[in-house]
């Protein structure tokens, strides 16, 4: 198709760090026009410049604006205007207190769509509290689950409740902009990021509400299989992560490493036994792994029809042949003084071939055409904005 | 019955366990229309894993189906018989979306690919989540949670930094978050390819790989190493780490505390703690010897909260002094929360076999169209004669006719009215009670 699947859709984008960008990030390479409002006190900061910020917010436009400054609030009302979306991450209560509260946007624009999204809530005792990722996953459960038996809890890595928040929340921008095209009508999204983490792990929060069972920490393990885990290969910190679903596999597992007489090992004989006996049967195996890389033996299980596959680090993703050949990867210029590859959407849509990639822009470059060309202002006017820092 | 935002929206889901599930899960709570199919006699994976009640396997009582299933019709079809496919495909005629997580090579096999059903409706779009998407050397590789999370690259960060890598693998996340994720992020895809679809009045098929998503968060790590020759590293102090949030001890359970983020943070926990002596040591002088001496800190600090709850914690560093602190619930502790309990996060749900049970609420309010439950998960085929009957306009004498069995009972492989599980559950948490069981959780 010549269009992309958000053409002509506008988003007014006040989020910072990381799980509103990564959404609308999602957003802009599917064709909205993201604008990015930004103040410039960040700009002297370096993470701005750095991959790791262009990474979350490739394909969007800049501008900024003094949101302190009452005609830099008018400017961000005349923006939500012309825009289907208003996204933000603030605290609890500051877009309300800058008069930016949804009460006062839907009066600039009925219809729109705004969607506030924070650590713990905008309810609660603890609605008030700086919650990032850390401590939503530490006040969510999560991190009580994580780590090692008999250890203290540990912190599942990659600012997960970010990443999680940041996808659910593209789903439910798309469901609301959906809802709009058809009924006319926009609508006011909360989201907590604690929350998301709760539903991402229903099983464990049922088993504690109906069976009282607060599982510790999971470890590799699973409640019905074995072998289920991480084993060490050749070389240096190498892994491979092998799970056994059921007796064909295990049947397989034993002929393809050598060792059909674990299948006729009484301790191994059934699924139930063999989760019983999972320690001595991940000891054998590991004997196993560590004769082979972490890719050999992936691959020699998989051929017959075994899962498996090796624990990645970055080098390790950067390297690995499926994603690349999947086209995970795109090179977008340079930043920091290295090449800039970046990450693309984690999905391929067959009528979409080239969703829209482009190098994060520098702060503050989309100022005139936002002003000029969107809001209809003069040359003159602009240039009086910017000498009086509303746009800074 | 409420307004929803997905009401005119029809969906189908071929595809059991989590992610496929979860991802029409996410449609149906937003007012679509799911009907889920299973196989006779076996159904979802999922009705074989627990939790159970009282760990007592039931296929109508796994917790986990339960769950992911509220808000779905369910029929049971056996796609790989004649009979079954006729009336798939006779269903996906006027669907709006096929979610599935079936094998890309079976799909192909069973004449279910994309292009034959694209031949069928048009404006079909069909989102497919499997381990490693449709495309690429290991398209056709297996995986499960364990594998994607892994292969993923955030198993390789996760719990953190560790001093002793041999004894202390990798982790993954607690419970299914790779097949949860794939989930989500086969929903948000596929609302692009309705999206799309607006415009072009056609479908499309939507590619997920379940290794992908977890790609995308973590690529930091990724773009470290493409853009400076950099991995960063999981084991402490070999060179840039993953990153760590070591747990410190209270009275009463852990928090954790990151003083060496910036000099606020810094000076706002010496504050807290009422200056302490050490915090004017030289090796704490500036934000450079804070972070590089955290190993330091951290004890000294415990030695300081371990007097204070977890409660007492927060409101001396969070709430006066800005410092970010928060405790590591348990999930009891979770359960019972005042915060959640405010804010309504678990809601009841109500399923005839099981009963009514606390689940996790919505993950997000929207104030015109709200998240809502309209029905409990359906029993193994409990809607197949609405379904066949209303929906595809066969008669229940056609059924009986065409299908065989009396009272509207099917022969396997065809239509199963009423089901019959061929494969129990398995519990291994009963201490051996499962033996003999054969399949734990896959066909």
């Amino acid at each position: 198709m010549d269009k992309l699947p958000l053409d002509g859709v506008r988003v007014a984008d006040f989020t910072q760090v990381v799980q509103g960008p990564y959404a609308t990030q999602m957003l802009a390479q599917m064709g909205a026009e993201v604008i990015k409002i930004e103040t410039e006190s960040r700009n002297q900061d370096e993470a701005r410049n750095s991959a790791g910020f262009a990474r979350l917010n490739c394909s969007k436009r800049s501008m900024t604006l003094n949101l302190k400054d009452p005609r830099g609030l008018e400017v961000a009302k005349s923006l939500v205007k012309i825009s289907d979306i208003v996204i933000e991450n603030f605290a609890t209560g500051v877009m309300e207190r800058l008069g930016l509260g949804y009460e006062a946007l839907r009066k600039v624009k009925p219809d729109i769509i705004m969607v506030s999204s924070t650590g713990l809530g905008s309810t609660g005792t603890f609605k008030d509290a700086i919650a990032l990722y850390a401590e939503v996953q530490n006040f969510a459960g999560l991190s009580n689950l994580t780590g090692y038996k008999n250890g203290r809890p540990g912190m599942v890595g990659a600012m997960w409740a970010d990443h999680l928040t940041g996808m659910l929340l593209v789903f439910a921008m798309v469901t609301a902009l959906r809802h709009r095209n058809s009924t006319g009508e926009g609508q006011y999204i909360q989201a907590c990021m604690a929350e998301n983490v709760i539903a991402a792990m229903p099983e464990l929060v049922l088993d504690c509400s109906v069976n009282g069972r607060d599982a510790g920490p999971q470890e590799n393990g699973d409640i019905a299989m074995a072998p289920h885990g991480v084993y060490r290969s050749q070389g240096f910190d190498k892994w491979v992560a092998i799970a056994v679903t059921n007796e064909k596999e295990w049947s397989a597992f034993c002929k393809a490493t050598g060792h059909t007489e674990w299948a006729k090992d009484e301790r191994f004989a059934d699924p139930v036994s063999r989760w019983h006996h999972q320690e001595e049967l991940d000891r054998l195996i590991t004997q196993w792994t560590l004769q082979r890389t972490d890719y050999e033996a992936m691959h020699i299980l998989q051929k017959v029809g075994v899962p498996a596959g090796p624990i990645l680090d970055g080098a390790g993703l950067a390297n690995d042949p499926h994603l690349n050949e999947r086209g995970c990867y795109i090179p977008l210029g340079e930043m920091e003084g290295g090449p800039y590859v970046h990450v693309v959407q984690p999905f391929r849509l067959s009528d979409v071939p080239q969703p829209f990639y482009k190098l994060v822009p520098p702060i503050g470059e989309d100022n005139s055409y936002v002003l000029g060309e969107l809001l209809g202002m003069s040359e003159a006017e602009i240039t009086r904005l910017a000498k009086d820092k509303v746009l800074s | 019955m409420a307004k929803t935002a997905l009401s005119e929206l029809r969906v189908v889901e071929l595809g059991g366990f989590i992610a496929a599930p979860y991802c029409a899960k996410l449609m149906a709570d937003m007012g679509a229309e799911v009907i889920k199919v299973e196989e006779s006699g076996k159904g979802d994976p999922a009705r074989r894993y627990g939790p159970f009640p009282k760990d007592d396997p039931h296929p109508e009582r796994s917790l986990l189906f339960a769950y992911l299933n509220t808000n779905k019709q369910g029929i049971t079809l056996d796609v790989k018989s004649t009979l079954g496919k006729k009336l798939f495909k006779e269903l996906l005629r006027d669907a709006d979306v096929l979610v599935e997580s079936n094998p890309p090579k079976l799909m192909k096999r069973l004449g279910l690919d994309y292009k034959s059903l694209s031949g069928i409706n048009p404006r079909l779009i069909v989102t497919s989540i499997t381990p490693f998407g449709q495309t690429g050397p290991y398209r056709d590789y297996k995986g499960t949670n364990l594998i994607s999370w892994h292969i993923g690259g955030i198993g390789y960060t996760t719990p953190g930094e560790v001093e002793d890598p041999d004894n202390h693998p990798p982790l993954k996340a607690p419970g299914h978050q790779a097949d949860v994720m794939a989930g989500i992020t086969g929903a948000s895809a596929t609302m692009f390819a309705l999206m799309a679809r607006d415009f072009t009045g056609r479908g499309q098929h939507v590619d997920v790989s379940e290794q992908e998503p977890l790609v995308t968060a973590i690529a930091a790590s990724v773009i470290s190493y493409t853009n400076r020759g950099e991995t960063p590293t999981r084991i402490a102090g070999m060179g840039r780490g993953v990153g760590s949030r070591k747990p410190v001890q209270a009275k009463d359970g852990y928090y954790t505390i990151q003083p060496h983020r910036s000099e606020t943070a810094w000076q706002s926990t010496v504050k807290a703690m009422g200056y302490p002596e050490w915090a004017a040591l030289e090796i704490f002088k500036d934000r450079q010897s804070r972070r590089e001496n955290m190993d330091a800190i951290l004890p000294l600090i415990e030695e300081w909260s371990r007097d204070y709850t977890r409660e007492e914690l927060y409101q001396i560093l969070q709430v006066e002094n800005h410092v970010p602190c928060l405790p590591m619930n348990t999930m009891e502790e979770v359960l019972a929360h005042r915060h959640y309990a405010e804010r309504g996060t678990f809601v009841e749900m109500n399923h005839p076999q099981i009963g009514t049970f606390r689940a996790p609420g919505p993950p997000y309010s929207f104030s015109a169209t709200p998240w809502r439950i309209e029905r409990p998960a359906p029993t193994l085929g409990q809607h197949n004669k609405n379904v066949i009957c209303a929906r595809l306009g066969y008669s229940e004498e056609d059924i009986r006719a065409t299908y065989g069995g009396a009272g509207g009972e099917a022969p396997a492989g065809g239509l199963g009215v009423s089901p019959r599980y061929s494969i129990p559950p398995l519990s291994c948490r009963r201490g051996g009670q499962g033996a003999r069981y054969v399949c734990p959780w896959r066909g």
